[in-house]
């Protein structure tokens, strides 16, 4: 059993305050991500769950056991906590079964249970045959693999990743999400990690904690965030959305509601939140570029615009494009097949449940 | 230096282009400038000191024929096998000290949380600045067996009678040098430290290994090879030493090559070829040490590992330790500098009419005596003379063969660059042997000149390599970027390049300064009357048995080596921690 529980976390250098009261958990099995760009002070924490970094104030527990609390302080070997680091921190001096074993040998585990632990930790990660290479004779990618099976070869109770693919070249990064998210399920390991990378956090994770200046800003499952971002910051870092200023025409309470934007057009959407719905004043509607699609030159109804190709870009699926709808400027994606010219007037339609409306202060 | 400006004015396009022909090509012209003054300045000494090795006398004296005399004499019989013997176990004994100290400083500075960290990090530095002659004659005034002052405190204070400490010993001679050593052994080891990744002992506290079973197996492991490197390093500076064993009595308390080397060519009778054999004999240990250094720094840069990003690495929490850490730092800053300028001061500033040392008088009377001596003051402006010449000269050679190696790809770069290097693999006092056979039939000899050019060849390496390393650190695309906005080659160099570089053109320079002000065994070899500098002076002062005076003449050593320090950090902003 072990659930991570970390409450009111403050971590200051002096004046600089890098994560301001923090709270949030990890349920046992669970694969939650700290999302954030950089300096939101998502390594901070890690780094503090870890044990290698000193918090300020608040606490974080571990199962029954408190590791941090004012006063209180388990140094990192002591926790039960293992990490896969950025750098891979791969020992240069050791070869990969040593790398691997090193944990199990600093708790005195005996010599044939550590031999059957690192085989077996090898074979998952998919390095049986690499046992007596050295560190520095492996590629990045089979470097990363020693430090995964580093870490769960010790069975830690919680599983720490930092950053552990930014290193790695496109495609193998790529494979190397899936494999990852594969093992953590295999393994039931309670994870914690960190990324900067929206789409790794969004593939990978069970919940996603959104930071930003040392505070979470949201969280949720990866579908809550893409579909009911909170504010225009969670809007535009998860899917990159257009943003685009509104003035509420009237709502219901059901959510939906009737926005218009700038150059006189109205636009249905729905609110993203129960506390948001309001029947006037200033909102800002987010309108994802994937959901704005083509429309027939008869088209008509609700959410049918005429809009103008301003720019075409070609993406190989999919062209992104430019549009000018009224005074408002859209980016869209649409389907590559027979794409539109710059110039060309075009109509197309945006489903009001695509529409999310967010009210900011 | 003038294969470059008319091709680079032509057209732009076609310009560039020649550039870049050019620059794999090369002219011929300034690789053989380069490569003969290397030679001449670096390679002809040393032969020279094997041809001189090989006669009876001089090359001058009419009489001296060729003879393998000096050689059997050095290589075959008893007393010099026997220093020999001394001078390597000494040398490696000082190594292991000094190794261990310096990695115990490196660890506790890099590593915990120790307070005052900057402060004390500059302390343990700072003895590499000061001349180890001068330190060597302040122990012997502190700490010889009868006038020493701790001995003579003893008697005075606690009533103790005979010495407690004597540093007129072969342990004496061995500990004292150590002392001197350990920035050396610091730094090396320090930097290794400074350069891991983090997070490779992060991952071992996080597989439940402790602070020391870290330090143990992880990091002590990976800064292996810095260590060695950092001891042949020390080994190879020992090896060569002059002025500690010499100070502190020489033959009496233990016997050293280099010691040696200066009694063949200054006491009768006197024996320049047997000087040259023990010069060569000293070249081969070095040799094989630099050997060992090289090997070892190329498997140090095997195990450089690349950081993610500058996360402040996790200190170790002293605790109760704080104390006997910064009390270890302390006893070492205590001997290396406090008691020895202590002692310098008390000596330099009170009469020896004083019965005691706690009611001594205190008296400007020697300073205005020695400091209106004539030959000090021709001394004190020859040592600013070559303070001042040998640097600029050195910088500017250095500059000319980084410049010529990693930006024109000169045809012999491989050549220039190992020429260069070479003479850190010879001790100065090996070097003022060969320049010494060298020069002796030049007008050159006895003047200041012969010392400027020892110098410059014996601190070329460390000018090159300083100005080289700053050179390979510019982007090329920096440089590029000149070029294509029509930038011809050298207007490139001296708009771009040349500034980028000067931060580490100017610590090359100090470097060399200070190496210059207190380098004393090339320059006892080379001296004349006319010639004298500061650590000479001090030197022939103590040998006539007026400590009073050496000691004077090595706080004016010590003054202007202060100012060049200051200047350079205040004034010109260089970081002397990064030197050396």
């Amino acid at each position: 059993m072990a659930r991570l529980n970390v409450e009111d976390l403050v971590v200051s250098y002096g004046a600089v305050v890098a994560v301001s009261d923090i709270s949030f958990s990890v349920e046992d099995g669970e694969f939650v991500s700290l999302l954030g760009p950089s300096g939101c002070g998502k390594t901070t924490t890690l780094r503090c769950i870890a044990g290698l970094e000193s918090s300020s104030g608040g606490t974080i527990r571990l199962g029954d056991t408190m590791m941090a609390s004012d006063g209180s302080d388990i140094p990192p070997d002591k926790r039960g906590i293992n990490m896969v680091f950025q750098s891979y921190a791969v020992w240069p001096h050791m070869s990969v079964f040593e790398n691997v074993a090193y944990g199990l040998r600093t708790r005195r585990e005996p010599v044939a249970d550590i031999k059957r632990k690192v085989g077996e930790a090898l074979k998952l990660v998919g390095l049986d045959g690499f046992a007596e290479r050295y560190g520095t004779e492996l590629s990045g990618g089979q470097q990363q693999r020693v430090a995964l099976a580093r870490a769960v070869v010790t069975s830690p109770k919680l599983l720490l990743f930092d950053e552990p693919l930014s290193n790695l070249d496109a495609g193998l990064r790529d494979r190397m999400r899936f494999e990852l998210v594969d093992l953590q399920r295999r393994l039931g390991q309670t994870s914690l990690y960190v990324t900067h990378d929206q789409s790794e956090a969004m593939l990978m994770s069970d919940r996603i904690i959104l930071m930003k200046d040392g505070r979470i800003v949201q969280s949720g499952t990866p579908r809550d965030l893409y579909e009911r971002p909170a504010s225009r910051f969670a809007a535009e870092f998860i899917g990159n959305a257009n943003i685009v200023d509104a003035t509420v025409i009237r709502s219901v309470p059901d959510r939906s509601a009737l926005v218009a934007l700038a150059g006189g057009i109205t636009i249905e959407g729905h609110f993203s939140r129960e506390s948001d719905i309001r029947a006037s004043g200033q909102v800002i509607a987010c309108i994802r570029a994937e959901s704005i699609t083509r429309a027939g030159e008869s088209a008509d109804g609700a959410n049918v615009f005429d809009a103008t190709v301003e720019t075409v870009g070609f993406l190989g699926p999919l062209i992104t494009c430019t549009l000018r709808v009224g005074d408002v400027r859209l980016r869209a994606e649409l389907p590559a097949r027979r794409p539109p010219l710059v110039g060309e007037s075009i109509k197309v339609r945006i489903e009001p449940d695509d529409v999310i409306i967010i009210a900011e202060q | 230096m003038s294969i470059s400006q008319a091709p680079a004015q032509t057209v732009a396009g076609i310009g560039h282009r020649t550039v870049r022909r050019r620059r794999r090509r090369g002219g011929l012209a300034l690789p053989i400038c380069l490569g003969l003054l290397l030679t001449i300045l670096v390679l002809l000494p040393i032969v020279l000191m094997f041809l001189g090795a090989a006669r009876t006398g001089t090359f001058v004296d009419p009489r001296s024929q060729f003879s393998l005399r000096s050689f059997e004499a050095v290589y075959t019989t008893l007393p010099f096998l026997r220093t020999l013997a001394v001078t390597v176990g000494a040398s490696l004994l000082v190594s292991l000290i000094a190794c261990v100290a310096g990695i115990a400083l490196a660890w506790l500075l890099a590593r915990t949380d120790i307070r005052m960290r900057s402060f004390m990090e500059q302390c343990v530095i700072a003895p590499l600045y000061l001349s180890p002659f001068v330190g060597a004659l302040a122990w012997l005034i502190l700490a010889s067996p009868n006038a020493g002052l701790l001995n003579v405190m003893a008697r005075n204070v606690f009533g103790i009678e005979g010495s407690i400490v004597n540093v007129v010993t072969a342990t004496g001679v061995i500990l004292i040098m150590a002392l001197y050593n350990v920035p050396y052994a610091y730094m090396t080891v320090s930097s290794a430290l400074k350069g891991m990744d983090p997070s490779m002992e992060e991952a071992s506290y996080l597989n439940g290994a402790g602070t020391f079973a870290t330090a143990w197996k992880i990091t002590f492991p990976i800064v292996r090879p810095a260590i060695i490197s950092a001891f042949f390093f020390v080994f190879v500076l020992t090896c060569g030493t002059f002025s500690i064993p010499a100070a502190l009595g020489g033959t009496q308390a233990m016997p050293f090559l280099a010691v040696d080397i200066y009694r063949a060519v200054a006491t009768f009778p006197l024996d320049y070829p047997r000087a040259a054999a023990i010069g060569t004999l000293l070249f081969w240990i070095s040799l094989l040490g630099v050997a060992c250094y090289r090997y070892a720094s190329r498997v140090a840069t095997r195990f450089v590992t690349v950081t993610a990003r500058g996360y402040r690495t996790r200190l170790v929490r002293l605790r109760g330790f704080q104390i006997p850490a910064l009390a270890f730092i302390l006893v070492y800053v205590l001997l290396a500098i406090v008691l020895p300028y202590l002692a310098l001061l008390y000596v330099a500033f009170t009469s020896f009419t004083s019965s005691s040392i706690l009611d001594a008088n205190f008296t400007l009377a020697n300073f205005k005596a020695v400091l209106g001596s004539v030959a000090v003051q021709q001394s004190i402006w020859n040592t600013l003379l070559v303070g001042l010449l040998s640097p600029t000269l050195c910088v500017a050679l250095g500059i000319a063969i980084a410049y010529a190696v990693r930006r024109l790809r000169v045809s012999g770069s491989g050549f220039l660059d190992y020429v260069a290097m070479f003479p850190i693999a010879v001790p100065g006092i090996v070097f003022g042997t060969g320049i010494f056979w060298t020069y002796l039939m030049t007008p050159a000899y006895g003047t200041i000149w012969i010392l400027v050019i020892a110098f410059v060849a014996s601190y070329i390496p460390f000018a090159y390599r300083m100005i080289d390393t700053s050179m390979i650190q510019i982007d090329k695309s920096l440089e590029e970027a000149s070029a294509v906005c029509g930038g011809s080659h050298w207007h490139t160099a001296r708009k771009i390049t040349f500034v980028l570089i000067k931060p580490g053109v100017l610590s090359a320079w100090i470097l060399v300064f200070i190496f210059s002000i207190r380098e004393i065994s090339a320059a006892i070899l080379l001296a004349s009357p006319s010639n004298k500098v500061l650590s000479v002076m001090s030197w022939d002062y103590l040998e006539f048995g007026n400590v009073q005076n050496a000691t004077i003449i090595g706080l004016l050593q010590t003054a202007i080596l202060g100012l060049g320090i200051f200047v350079g950090r205040f004034v010109l902003r260089v970081k002397l921690s990064q030197a050396a």
